[in-house]
């Protein structure tokens, strides 16, 4: 049977086809020749609107500014100090700054969290006792990973880093239904400390990961009825991709190569060596010869290190995991010179991010990359940023931001949250009922949005306010229109902090603030 | 692949203008773009005994033969035999299938589903799925949401494109299908007025009364500018949240006693009840049950490794019961057909962990009046052998599960767009549905 699958060259061809995908019904408004609905009433009592149909205007269309553009994109909001520092070092000065993470002083954060997170530094051990200790199978130690998630992204001054946890935690999925506390050691001792590395470092830190090795069940896996959950999608989601070229035989086989690894009471990674198959096996093309039974357990261990090396060196790896960052720094349809640049910087450098990363931002593919629709962490963590909202207690706004469908380390799929528009514009509510809630919070106990001192300072007026909407969450660049609505909304009521406070949930909740 | 599954459409696909009708389908207003030169796509009308479809997706690669047992099948038990479930006549008080027919039958964890199968309104179907041989969950998946595999230039959902290519049941309704789901779900995908909702019952923005208008009529404006689907999308949650306000989910009663399980899952379907026996418009909802990748200590019945997978199939049995109870032997003013699916079946033998691996034929089920049921539908059995078996592990598919849905649509959702709904695939109907 024909492959009907069509090439990327006839894709092409069609100039309109990509658009279609990936805007969705966006691109029926071309030809149905629709206008756009500005102005009409809606129909708040059950009168049916008309059929809507969307502009074709990208949300980045005001967005002239190069640097800022960069803090969009690598950063978890937009916030004032960091746009001004971005302006004061410039374009690569400030991706440079954001690159070096460990150079950038963190240490408000860490000492936040060390305080009020402390189970986030126990060992695997110490959170395997606590957890047996208020038998909560680990309960409190995950939402502590999960607030600290939080807190990490609206604070920390490397932003560039926490967008990167973010990517390689759904890249390296783990739910904690599954995996529990172990997820708290994977998150400190596997993504973190890699995700601005080398690509492959991460892959063999996952694979030894108690974690990773639980969740995809390959701790249990023994010869000779192999489990080949890990071995999979070891292939399929982190390294090759699903096209990389591997069979089901090569599942198989990878499956026995890798029989054996696990971890021992304490967390800690350990061979197996009676669970191992020593027979021969013949993975993607190379022999694996049979071990004799006094074969050492790191012998009996390298072949699974040789297999991985195998996974972690070739080029569909390389393409892969360019497409995928590609996708997530630049464009939800990276143009291919990009994919071809950023997996030959992978190729040349053995998998180090960072230069993945340097070939992916440049200004002239920043300049052309159309919006990305912020996905519900995200669209939390820059409410949090724009509004400098005041955090006295790490839980509460993370149990708020849960409620939008994101909660870290939830989805249950070892493919990680979508980052597709179709996946989450439907869940539109969800965000204005957040943004309602928390521009009224007003707690010096959990959380506080002080309008006072940022919205309705340095002039506490209607248009003050509105300049500062402007500033705080547009980064100055929010389009007149909505400038013009929200002072119009702000001046049709008494002016009032309570008035001040819905204008701002307002902004928040505006098509504009969706997208970065 | 199968020989009892030839594909026949791949020249047909490559006519430019079909594919115009997916590149252009995913949107609202489909009837104004679709091309009038386009002779096979005719916008359905509302027939008046048209059926709401309720559409279960079992993510994870459910293990049908833990649900529906084919105990006749000597093989079964030689590959798994620390999970299979002990046949019918098996001696001994201990768990065993209770019979559909004398080849396959119930696992206890199954057992609420009999009164529906007895009542005929249950079809099982076994030995199906897709063509395409993926054990990947993500593109299995993605395939059976599209309604054709291994085209990744098809975005919509088959669901999806049904609606878009059918007039809505009730004129002006300003929501068409929900999924309840954190997400759209890709069968969703090209629906108008279709949105994922996760809580019906708290659909709200929230703020002072007062000025919940003036902020709504704030959004609608502001978005009536934004790009689709995102545009599309909160013009109709604006309209929705109004809509659902006047649903009384809090307080539903249900019918004939029904109860559903107290889980995500349960309420999602007591969600469903309620919302189609308000008769708002809602033809279409689309649910979830995940947790079926079953790798390891799979417990198949309640005594075995803590009984995981039977607690997996009570809830969804029971669940499926309760809104049978409800809502399909219950009062609707319209019928309503459920379709229940999953990616891929499990390896016909068992793994070293007391668990299985991905594999490819499954069980699917259909729930409904007007649905044929009380019997065990299959495409001929594939046997278990290991020489019948796929890539020497896994159950054949010999039934397409487009066959399943196509009828359906056709005879339950009138909708006779199937070229459209399914591309390049021509189905065979298979007693489905009844007359």
């Amino acid at each position: 049977m024909a492959d009907p699958i069509v090439p990327d060259d006839a894709v092409a061809a069609i100039p309109s086809r990509r658009r279609f995908f990936a805007a969705g019904a966006g691109a029926v408004a071309a030809l149905a020749g629709a206008s756009s609905l500005a102005g009409q009433s809606v129909g708040l009592r059950g009168k049916p609107l008309p059929t809507p149909v969307g502009s074709t205007v990208d949300p980045s269309a005001d967005w002239k500014d190069p640097v800022l553009r960069l803090v969009r994109r690598i950063t978890m909001g937009l916030e004032p100090a960091e746009v001004a520092l971005a302006r004061q070092l410039g374009y690569y000065g400030y991706l440079e700054y954001q690159l070096n993470a460990s150079a950038i002083d963190d240490s408000a954060v860490d000492s936040y969290i060390a305080t009020n997170l402390p189970m986030l530094s126990q060992t695997t051990a110490q959170l395997k006792a606590a957890a047996t200790a208020a038998n909560d199978n680990g309960a409190e130690s995950v939402s502590q990973l999960r607030d600290a998630t939080l807190y990490r992204a609206v604070f920390s001054r490397r932003q560039l880093k926490e967008r990167m946890v973010e990517f390689w935690s759904d890249h390296f999925n783990i739910a904690t239904s599954k995996s529990t506390y172990y997820k708290v050691a994977d998150d400190r001792d596997v993504i973190r400390p890699y995700v601005l590395g080398k690509f492959p470092d991460m892959v063999r830190a996952s694979a030894t990961s108690a974690a990773m090795l639980l969740y995809l069940d390959q701790n249990t896996s023994r010869t000779p009825t192999p489990n080949q959950n890990y071995a999979r999608e070891i292939m399929e989601l982190h390294t090759l991709g699903v096209d990389g070229g591997y069979t089901q035989d090569d599942v198989a086989q990878l499956s026995r190569i890798l029989t054996g690894w696990s971890f021992d009471t304490n967390g800690a990674f350990t061979f197996v060596t009676g669970s191992h198959d020593r027979t021969a096996k013949l993975f993607m093309g190379t022999t694996y010869a049979a071990m004799a039974a006094t074969a050492t357990a790191a012998q009996q261990r390298s072949e699974g290190d040789a297999a991985i090396t195998q996974l972690v060196n070739h080029a569909n790896t390389a393409r892969y995991i360019a497409t995928k960052m590609a996708r997530w720094l630049l464009a939800y349809e990276p143009p291919a010179a990009v994919i071809d640049a950023t997996a030959a910087a992978y190729l040349a450098t053995g998998g180090d991010i960072k230069a993945m990363i340097r070939t992916i931002l440049t200004p002239k593919n920043l300049m052309a990359a159309p919006a990305k629709l912020k996905r519900p962490f995200h669209f939390a963590t820059s409410f949090m940023r724009a509004t400098a909202t005041e955090v006295y207690a790490a839980r509460p706004p993370r149990q708020a931001m849960d409620q939008m469908s994101q909660m870290t380390f939830n989805w249950e799929q070892p493919d990680g949250y979508p980052d597709r528009v179709d996946w989450w514009s439907g869940l539109i509510t969800q965000r204005w009922s957040y943004a309602q809630n928390f521009a009224n919070a007003n707690s010096t106990t959990t959380v506080r949005v002080n309008t006072l001192t940022r919205f309705r300072a340095p002039v506490d007026t209607a248009e003050g306010v509105v300049n500062q909407i402007n500033l705080r969450l547009f980064g100055g660049e929010a389009p007149t229109g909505l400038k013009a609505a929200l002072l119009a909304y702000l001046k049709a009521g008494t002016y009032s902090d309570a008035r001040v406070r819905e204008t701002l949930a307002l902004a928040a909740s505006s098509n504009q603030f969706q997208w970065y | 692949m199968s020989e009892t599954l030839p594909e026949t459409g791949c020249s047909e696909y490559q006519s430019l203008s079909r594919r115009d009708v997916f590149r252009t389908g995913l949107g609202v207003g489909i009837a104004a773009i679709l091309p009038s030169w386009l002779p096979n796509v005719v916008m359905a009308q509302s027939a008046s005994s048209r059926d709401i479809i309720v559409s279960v997706f079992l993510s994870g690669g459910m293990d049908g033969m833990s649900l529906v047992v084919p105990f006749g099948d000597p093989d079964y038990y030689t590959g798994r035999p620390n999970l299979a479930i002990a046949r019918p006549d098996a001696a001994g008080t201990g768990p065993k299938a209770t019979a559909l027919d004398n080849f396959f039958g119930f696992s206890p964890g199954m057992m609420p589903l009999m009164p529906a199968y007895t009542a005929g309104e249950l079809l099982v179907a076994h030995a199906t799925g897709s063509v395409d041989p993926s054990r990947s969950h993500f593109d299995a998946q993605r395939y059976i949401e599209a309604g054709k595999p291994r085209d990744l230039s098809i975005a919509s959902g088959w669901l999806g494109r049904h609606l878009a290519t059918m007039a809505p049941m009730k004129a002006g309704a300003p929501l068409r299908a929900m999924s309840l789901t954190s997400g759209l779900p890709r069968t969703l995908l090209g629906a108008p007025k279709t949105l994922p909702i996760t809580s019906p019952a708290t659909y709200t923005i929230g703020g002072d009364a007062n000025t919940a208008a003036a902020r709504a009529q704030f959004i609608a404006n502001d978005y009536a500018t934004a790009t689709d689907p995102i545009a599309a999308n909160a013009l109709d949650a604006v309209n929705t949240i109004a809509l659902l306000k006047s649903v009384n989910f809090t307080g539903y009663t249900t019918q004939n006693g029904a109860a559903y399980p107290t889980t995500a899952f349960g309420n999602a379907m007591k969600s469903a009840a309620a919302l189609i026996k308000a008769d708002v418009g809602v033809e279409a909802i689309h649910a979830f049950l995940g947790g079926w990748d079953t790798h390891n200590q799979q417990g198949p019945i309640a005594t075995l490794d803590g009984g995981y997978m039977h607690t997996q199939m009570l809830q969804l049995s029971s669940t499926l019961a309760a809104f049978h109870a409800d809502v399909i032997q219950g009062t609707t003013s319209a019928n309503v057909t459920v379709v229940v699916i999953s990616e891929f079946g499990r390896n016909a033998r068992e793994n070293g962990n007391r668990g299985t691996d991905h594999g490819r034929g499954n069980v699917a089920f259909a729930l409904g009046k007007k649905i044929n049921g009380g019997k065990v539908l299959t495409n001929g059995w594939p046997g278990l052998a290991r020489e019948n078996l796929e890539s020497g592990q896994d159950l054949r598919v010999t039934l397409d599960h487009r066959d399943i849905l196509a009828e359906i649509v056709q005879n339950r959702l009138g909708n006779s767009n199937l070229s459209v709904i399914f591309p390049d695939y021509t189905p065979r109907f298979r007693g489905v549905t009844k007359a």
